[in-house]
């Protein structure tokens, strides 16, 4: 199952006609890749703006955005624009959820208030809205390993996503298989090789190191993605509470390097391994 | 590129029959019945004998789920053209957006015309300062290298850091992975020397 991606230093034909994108903002790198044919070039443009004014009003790294004035109290929550309120609203009820351990507040964040693990995948979701009001139905978004998509790469084909070794970054230790979906679906992993992102056991006060990634499957990224941070701080305990919550899957990699994985994820991996063999 | 091929080729064999030698039956590892799927993953670091004892099984899930055909989550649906206080997108058309005035990254694309190698500004930010440099084949970006303090150790180190550019490498060398999950190294300073990077490629 691990295959070797190869030189990165390989050239890269792109396919064509058919609208992507790579863009750096939210503190990583995003690429769209929409396999419609008849979606305009400027509703990726739409998207991409949509994502530049996020990061430009959520980031705790911009001495201006609502967050960072929120921060240091020059506002409050009810001054916030509807988008800020309504983050910290979710962020608040996932706290709740994960009994502490997703939390944007904590003095091991910046500026004692961080919304990031929560903002980017919102912010993507929004911007797949976009690229569907534009009638984009087969896409993928990637978003630093963050990944969302719909539909099919192409037809008769089932979007196939890789989750990467823990410690080879051009590896991959499974591959995951989404058929045809009628809605979107998202992947988001969590792991103690992602640096500036400071995750804590709310019950140890610790990093957690039980774990070395958790990737989890679901319907909405924002979601995936603080469950994943969630269940990576639960350690070996992550696994158990993802199976609580409904429609959504957790591929656990320990730092023995051993995966384990929900019962919700085994058609996932069955799907792939049927399509492409055991290790293609 | 041929040379390497015939190694990754190599290295991929050896990597499956590492794995297929290391791959235990699948057992009940868990107290709630779960499938309990074990086997251990080849790494450079630790390749530890399989256990039995390892493995995190969970029993009680349902199926995973993607969003209901009908369901629209957004607690708002944001149209294009009401992007609020955002500079008006650009104009239709393929052609590339040009870099926006001040610190705001720019939407880019990654296709451009030239080769060669590009590396951003030096950045700072609390741990030290990044350093971006990206190489270009034929217009598409191909392999991105970050300079960043190593937190813990002294000195710099060298890390290929881009998982969406793996992507781009991995669909189109192979037909069967369409992009990649992990978790990756983010940053404002790493954003932005990028972005420096991709605009001097651009000039």
């Amino acid at each position: 199952m691990v295959e070797q991606l190869g030189a990165l230093a390989a050239a890269v034909e792109a396919p064509r006609n058919r609208p992507r994108r790579i863009v750096a903002t939210m503190g990583t790198v995003i690429g769209i890749d929409v396999r419609d044919r008849d979606v305009p070039e400027s509703a990726l443009d739409d998207a991409i703006a949509w994502l530049v004014d996020v990061d430009a009003r959520f980031s705790p790294y911009r001495a201006g955005s609502e967050i960072s004035r929120l921060a240091r109290a020059e506002i409050v929550a009810e001054d916030c624009s509807a988008d800020v309120r309504f983050v910290l609203t979710r962020c608040e009820a996932l706290r709740q959820e994960s009994e502490g351990f997703f939390d944007i507040r904590g003095p091991g964040l910046l500026g004692g208030l961080d919304p990031s693990g929560y903002v980017k995948g919102w912010a993507v979701e929004e911007a797949a809205f976009i690229l569907e009001a534009a009638g984009a139905r087969n896409y993928a978004i990637n978003a630093g390993g963050d990944v969302i998509l719909r539909g099919s790469p192409e037809p008769g084909r089932s979007w196939i996503v890789g989750i990467r070794h823990p410690v080879e970054a051009d590896q991959i230790v499974a591959r995951l298989s989404f058929g045809a979906a009628v809605g979107r679906w998202a992947v988001a992993t969590s792991g103690l090789y992602e640096r500036g992102k400071h995750i804590v056991n709310p019950r140890t006060g610790r990093s957690p190191d039980e774990l070395l990634s958790m990737t989890v499957g679901g319907p909405s990224l924002a979601v995936a993605d603080a469950y994943a941070t969630t269940a990576f701080a639960m350690g070996r305990d992550g696994l158990a509470w993802l199976a609580t919550r409904p429609g959504y899957g957790g591929y656990a990699i320990d730092r023995d390097l051993r995966p384990s994985w929900n019962e919700a994820v085994e058609p996932l991996l069955a799907a792939a391994r049927e399509t492409l063999g055991p290790a293609a | 590129m041929p040379k390497r091929a015939v190694a990754a080729c190599v290295t991929t064999a050896l990597a499956l029959v590492l794995l297929f030698s290391f791959k235990t039956p699948a057992t009940p590892v868990s107290a709630l019945g779960g499938p309990g799927q074990v086997a251990v993953i080849p790494g450079p670091s630790t390749n530890p004998a399989p256990t039995t004892d390892a493995g995190t099984g969970t029993g009680v899930s349902g199926p995973l789920t993607s969003t209901p055909p009908a369901a629209e989550p957004s607690h708002r649906h944001r149209l294009p053209g009401v992007l609020g206080a955002t500079p008006a997108p650009p104009a239709a058309g393929a052609t590339p957006a040009p870099p926006a005035a001040g610190a705001t990254p720019a939407p880019t694309n990654a296709a451009s015309k030239g080769s060669g190698t590009f590396t951003g500004a030096a950045v700072q930010y609390p741990y030290g300062q990044v350093q971006v440099q990206i190489t270009l084949v034929a217009g598409k970006i191909t392999d991105v290298v970050a300079q960043m303090p190593d937190q813990g150790r002294s000195g710099f180190i060298s890390q290929s850091v881009a998982p969406i550019l793996q992507s781009e490498v991995l669909s189109a060398q192979s037909a069967n992975i369409n992009t990649v999950s992990g978790a990756t190294y983010t940053s404002e300073a790493y954003a932005q020397s990028l972005q420096s990077a991709i605009d001097q490629a651009h000039g």
